[in-house]
Formats: C-alpha cells, structure tokens, sequence
C-alpha cells in the first residue's frame, strides 16, 4: 500500500444538525508578538535585499510574507497554505512590463499631443492621465484575486478563480461613470456589486461561490456612507455660498491660490489676505479630517458586507466589524509614524552626510577651506583637486540609503503594523456557518501555466 | 510510540483524524476506527514550512507535488520522524523551467523598456512637436513661461523703448529672407542668472546678466541666432513631450519604487544629455549659418562661449558625463574654425543700440 489507498476508509459522515456550532476563523492567534516579529524580520531583511538588488527580491519577499500570512490565517485548526513561487511572481511582472512600457509610452505620447494641441490647459490635462489609466488597475486587482485564488489551499484542496479581467475592467468603468454622475453616493452599490462579479467567480476546489447579500444590506451600507458623506457636502455648500454671496475674504483666498494675483499683492499689503487664507484653510480642513474617520467607519461596515455575502453551497460566512477594525490600525500607522519619525530622519540624513563626507574626501577639497567658505560666502567655495564623476559616487549611496531607510520603514509599517492588525481584526470578526456541508467539495484538475498577477504588482495595487 | 494528526486525501475536503506511527522505512497512518488509511516513504517526506515553528503545527507532505497533506502538532513525534526520514526539511528543487522563463521574460522586458525610453519616444517625440498648431504651442509657451515667473526663474521682460528697438532691429536682422515656422517673440528678462533660454512657441529669452557680460552686440546675435535655431525645430515642444512620455514609462518602474527606477532615471538623464546635445549642435549649425546668412562673422558667438569656458563653466563634479551641453571649450572650437572660414564683419548695431540693448533692465535711466 503506498499512497491514497483510503477507498473504504471514510469515516461515518457527521450527521449535520442546524445546532452545529459556528466556527470562528483566526490570524495568528495566540501567538500575536512572535507573529509580529516574524513579519517585522520579512519587512525588515526583505526591503534591505530588496534594495540592494535593485528591487528583484521583492518577489521573494511578497512570498514570504504570503506564506506566513496564509499559514497563520485559519478557519478553525485549518490554515491557509499559499502556494505561489517568487519566480511566478517575477515572470508575471515582466510580462507586464512589456505591456505597459508599451501601452504607457504610447499613450503618453497621445496624451502629450492631446494635451497641447487639443486642451487649453495642459495642467488639467495631467490629472486625466491617471484616469486613462484606471481601468488597468481595475483589471490588476482582479488578476492579482485570481492569482491569490490560483494558489492557495485549504485543506489540501485548491482553490480557484475564472471569469475574466476584462469583463471586471468593464463592470468596474460602468460603476465608476455611476460613482461620478452621484457625486459619490453610488459608492456601495460599486463596491457590492465589484465583489459580487469577483466572488461567483471563486472556487474551491469543483464548488463555485455564490453571492447572497443580506436583506437591506446595500441600504445599511448607503446609511452609513452618507455619514462621512454629511461633512463633505457641508464644506461643498460653504464655499458654494461664499462663493455666491460673493463674500470679499474668500475672493482673496481664491486670488492668493492663483499665483498670478499672488505676484500682484505681493507689494501691497498682505496681512489681511494671508489671515482670511489660513482662516479659510483652517475651517476647511475640520471636515476632511471629520469625514475620514467616518469612511473608516463605513468601510468596516462594507468589508463586512462582502464577507458575509460569500456562500459555498450551505457554507455561509459571517462577518461583523466594529469601527475599530478599520481606525485602530490607521491610528496604530500614525502613532508609530509619529514616535519614529525622528530617529529615522536621523538615521536617513546621517548616511546622506556620510555619502557626502566621503565624496568631500575624494574630491581632495580640504574640509577648512569649507567651514571657511561657509562663514565668508558662497563665491570663497573651494573649487575640488580631483574634479572626477567617480567623486559623486558616495554620494549617491548615500541619498539611496537614506532613501532606502525610509522605504524599510514604510514597509514595516505596512506590513507589521497596519496589515497585520486589521488582518487580525477582520478574521476574527468572521464566524463561518455549516462547515461539515463542504466535506465532499472535491478537488479540481489542475490547472497549469496560469499567469500570474504581473499586472497588479507593476502597478503596484498587489499588497498582501 | 503514536501522534495524532489531521489528514487530508488531496480529493476531497473532508478532514481525517488520524494516529501515525512509524514503520521501517514508512510513515504510517491509520484512521480512528482502526483503517490503514495510507503510509508515506519516509524518503520523500517533507516539511515545506519547516519543523518545529511557534509550539504550533507542523505540515508534511508525501512528496513535493503531491496533493495530500498532513498535519501534527506533536512536536516529539517529528523529531522522531528526523531522525529517520533525513530529507525532511530539505527545500524544494529548483525549477529550472522557471528559471530559464524568467530570465527570458526578464530580459525582454528590459528591452522593451529600454526600446520604449531610449528609440520610440525619442524618434516619435519631434514628429508630435510638429504637429502642434502654432496657436497651442504658443498658449504652452505661456504656461512655461508662468512656471518659470512663479519659481523664480526670472523676474519678468525689461523694456526700454531704445532698448526694445534695438532687440527688434536684431533680431529683425537675423531672421531677414527667413520662413519662421513660429512667430518670435524676444525679451531680455531681469534675473540673477547667466542664460537664454528658447521656450515652446517662439519666446526667446536672453536674461539681463548674459546681456551685461556680452563685449559686444555680434556676441548677442550670435547667442539669439542659437535660440533662434532651438525655436525654428521646436527642440523645447519636443523636449517638453518626450520627458512626459518617457517619465510615464520609468515611473512604472518607479512604482515598484527602488533601485531600478533609480537606474532608469539616471539612463533618461543619458538620453536627455544626447537628446540635448544633439539639439545644441544643431542650434549652433543653425546659428553659424544664419549669421553668414546676414554677414555677421561667429566669432562673437565663438568668443562668448570661449569666456563661458574659462569662467569654469565646464569645471562641475559631474563632469562632461552628465551635461546637457556639448562643452563650451569643444563648440568654440567649432565655432572658431566656422569664423576662420567667414569672411563676414558686418556689424549688427550701431554703439548707440547697443548701450540701449546693455541699458534695457535698468530702470529710471
């Protein structure tokens, strides 16, 4: 007997009772700081290979971090198992590049000439750019779900995905062309149905999924939308009224944002003008920063939705977030930018400095006559004995590390303190109904060759 | 000496718990009624995310490739299962094919990109600049012209009406039995800085401190019959859209944001260096000729940039390696031999023009 010999072996199949308790899915539980740590050592030693080769071992970094994050995220004693390679992920990233290096450069070169012959105003013009873009990230993400469905297991079997990119680019400009034309208030019903195309999409193993939103679930979501929603409106209607009423400061604040006028009232005096501008400034921004929060807020509420949407036959899913599942990793993302912000701007400018040291050094320029120059004036700057590129080269490492310091930062923030979080928040907010139905889901053929999210990581809307 | 475990067939969901035990040569596994579910060669096991992680589960596999899985947390157990199956924790095998694929696709891509940066755009760029109606290049024209106003760039165009007569006399001069391809519009613009400058549509402007330093009025023709060259094959509208297209590409790149888009900026810098030398040569081709044209002899322009060079113009840490313009030592060199060749002294202005010309941005006089 040598493997898969089970025929007959099954055991007596459970009966299955509408008692049966819900099971509740995971991350990392338990074991929250020695998670954390491992994901801080990926961010931490990947971002550095990451930069020193030239940004090649991302993808090696990506899998790492997928594998743990796969592995740690369970439904029940079940783990996820990731199994995507790196090489996957760079032969889908080259593939990609040759498409856009392609369709970028063209397209920009019919955007310059739309720009200039076409557009009065060519600074408007650069605003559209991205949005000619859009549809391609569009069709990123669904690439990069289909790939993360591609390779992940759970209990041993395969999951999956089909449908097409296209057929999402499409639903997702069709909702948009909506999202614009309600000035916003479409944004549930966008997101509702974005997930539904992708959801019946999904497989598990041979099992399609289906999408079932609850009762009321799009008008819950619509209530609580218009909450952030209420500040923005406000501000709109203020400076509409002021604009009407042709009020005298707000005029000023209007002339002082055209540089043109700015030039002009330069000579007279500004007092005035500059006090209404950080006046009107000040007032605006109690809104924008009233109305993020509170699109947190929704966003729980619609991640939430999605998920509980997802059924597998009489599998169903359960999600129920709170507010903090959304805001409490951005707060955790800004706390610690705030607390580290100052040594790593040290540590960033110190190795500029060291770059710049050791090229003052090369050049054979002596560091008094410098100091010297500093004091007296810029003409006395000492002209360098060895005048060769060659001297710049410190330099340059230097502005890269620091800058290299600083994109290891962003990414352990990121990874350790954002993603994990909310992660975490969202899987343990998920209970999962009727799980004993799906033990006769069988597993799929294989699927070979399947083309990897490329896309999505060119452009950058990959993430975890 | 049994674990328990979870399995998995690879054929269906269902989870089966099971006691392993070992047998020579065999990993064995046994559902709870008692069944021989199945036994695993303990040669070919493996443990793809490592043994012994967190206190937590282990996962093994009969083989990698296989469908099956296994998991225990019975940490005694596997190391028992070291002991006897060696390969346990060895990694998977390269996947050559892969390999060999991604060195392909790798190396097209960079093809493509270097392609697309470094020949399309480049070779497509002037023929779009062309194409741009007169009215449009000149609107753009003004839009840059703001851009350099709001930085501070320069302060604005001087006028005089001596001095303005006799910039219109020069440049009338130059352009005299010429077919423009855009209306000029010349100024002398007040400004701390040594430079002319040919924007988009036709705006040519010589800053005031280049004015001050010229030791005469052939100097300044010479400079303006240059910028004059850079207007009349809209080097500034194709610069314009060339770095816009090119910037799109390497800022793909860019988003994966480390190095490569790092050596692709620097390699547009490269490009943009030839691209402008290139343009610079022909301004001045342009400029030599135009000033025979209207015989008046290169050698100010060539004397202009021999001072430029001496002033330790070309003396930058970069070197020549990075420079947009050929060095000033190499086009007065040129330039010179082109004023040996000319028999032409015409003059361009007479003293009392030229003292309105150098008195343009001085006010109250």
């Amino acid at each position: 007997m040598s493997t898969n010999d089970i025929s007959g072996a099954v055991p007596p199949q459970l009966p299955s009772s509408p008692t049966q308790p819900p099971v509740v899915a995971s991350f990392a539980n338990g074991r929250q700081r020695i998670i954390a740590d491992d994901l801080g050592r990926i961010a931490i030693r990947g971002g550095f290979l990451t930069l020193i080769t030239l940004s090649i071992y991302r993808f090696w970094m990506k899998t790492t971090q997928r594998q743990l994050i796969w592995r740690e995220t369970r439904i029940g004693d079940d783990g996820f198992e990731y199994t995507g390679t790196a090489l996957e992920l760079l032969i889908g990233s080259m593939i990609a590049i040759v498409f856009l290096a392609v369709w970028l450069g063209v397209a920009n070169l019919g955007m310059a000439y739309l720009q200039l012959a076409a557009w009065q105003d060519f600074e408007t013009s650069f605003m559209l750019a991205p949005l000619l873009a859009s549809p391609l990230i569009a069709f990123a993400v669904y690439r990069a779900r289909r790939y993360k469905m591609l390779r992940t297991r759970w209990r041993g079997i395969r999951c999956g995905m089909d449908g097409s990119g296209v057929a999402y680019a499409m639903r997702w400009l069709f909702w948009t062309a909506i999202q614009l034309a309600t000035l916003g208030l479409a944004t549930p019903w966008k997101a509702m149905a974005l997930e539904g195309y992708m959801t019946r999409h999904m497989m598990y193993g041979s099992a399609h999924f289906t999408y079932q939103p609850r009762k009321g679930a799009l008008w819950r979501l619509f209530l609580n939308f218009l909450v952030p929603w209420v500040p923005l409106a406000a501000l709109a209607g203020w400076i509409g009224w002021l604009h009407y009423t042709g009020n005298e400061d707000f005029a000023a604040f209007i002339d002082v944002m055209s540089s043109e006028a700015a030039r002009e009232a330069e000579d007279e005096d500004r007092s005035e003008i500059a006090v209404a501008t950080q006046m009107f400034i000040a007032l605006a921004a109690v809104p924008l920063l009233l109305a993020y929060p509170l699109y947190l807020r929704y966003k729980a509420r619609e991640i939430a939705e999605r998920i509980s949407s997802r059924r597998l036959g009489k599998l169903r899913f359960e999600c129920d977030l709170t507010w903090g599942a959304t805001l409490r990793p951005v707060l955790a993302w800004l706390g610690r930018c705030i607390v580290m912000s100052i040594p790593v701007l040290m540590l960033s400018g110190l190795a500029i400095a060291l770059g710049a040291l050791v090229a003052v050094l090369m050049s054979g320029i002596d560091m008094g006559e410098i100091f010297a120059a500093i004091e007296s004036g810029p003409d006395e700057m000492p002209k360098p004995e060895n005048a060769s590129p060659f001297n710049m080269i410190p330099l340059g490492l230097g502005l890269y590390a620091s800058y290299g310091i600083f994109i290891i930062f962003m990414m352990w923030l990121s990874s350790v303190v954002y993603f994990r979080r909310r992660h975490t928040f969202i899987c343990r907010g998920t209970v999962v109904h009727g799980l004993d139905h799906i033990a006769d889901v069988e597993q799929r053929a294989r699927a070979e060759q399947m083309e990897s999210e490329g896309f999505a990581d060119a452009l950058d809307v990959g993430g975890i | 000496m049994a674990a328990n475990g979870v399995y998995f067939d690879g054929k269906t969901a269902r989870s089966h718990p099971v006691t392993l035990h070992l047998e020579p040569g065999l990993l064995v596994l046994t559902a709870e009624d008692g069944t021989r579910l199945t036994s695993w060669p303990l040669a070919s096991i493996r443990a793809p995310n490592g043994i012994g992680h967190y206190g937590g589960n282990i996962d093994l596999i009969p083989r990698w490739g296989a469908e099956e899985r296994l998991r225990t947390d019975d940490g005694g157990f596997v190391d028992r299962l070291v002991q006897q199956a060696p390969g346990l924790q060895q990694r998977r095998p390269r996947d050559w094919s892969a390999i060999r694929k991604a060195v392909l696709w790798s190396g097209t891509a960079v093809g493509a990109l270097a392609f697309i940066i470094f020949v399309a755009v480049p070779a497509l760029a002037p023929r779009i600049a062309l194409m741009i109606p007169p009215e449009r290049e000149i609107a753009f024209g003004e839009q840059v012209n703001d851009l350099l106003l709001s930085v501070g760039m320069h302060d604005g165009a001087c006028s005089t009406p001596g001095g303005d007569a006799a910039l219109a006399k020069m440049t009338a001069r130059l352009t005299e039995n010429m077919q423009l391809r855009i209306p000029l519009k010349v100024t002398v613009v007040r400004s701390d800085i040594m430079n002319a400058i040919a924007l988009p549509g036709g705006r040519v402007m010589l800053f005031d401190p280049l004015v001050q330093d010229a030791q005469s009025p052939e100097e300044v023709a010479g400079v303006l019959a240059h910028e004059i060259g850079h207007v009349q094959q809209a080097h500034p509208t194709r610069e314009a859209i060339r770095a816009s297209a090119a910037s799109a590409v390497i800022g793909l790149i860019f988003g994966d944001f480390t190095g490569a888009g790092v050596l692709a900026l620097a390699g547009d810098r490269l490009i943009n260096t030839s691209y402008s030398r290139e343009a610079e040569r022909e301004a001045d081709d342009f400029a030599v000729a135009r000033l025979d044209a209207v015989d008046v002899s290169p050698e100010g322009l060539a004397q202009f940039m021999g001072r430029l060079g001496d002033a330790g113009g070309d003396a930058s840490l970069l070197g020549g390696w990075f420079a947009t313009h050929p060095s000033f030592g190499e086009r007065e060199a040129d330039l010179r031999a082109a004023a040996d060749r000319s028999d032409d002294d015409g003059k361009i202005l007479n003293d009392e023009e030229w003292t309105a010309l150098r008195n343009i941005c001085k006010t109250n006089e």
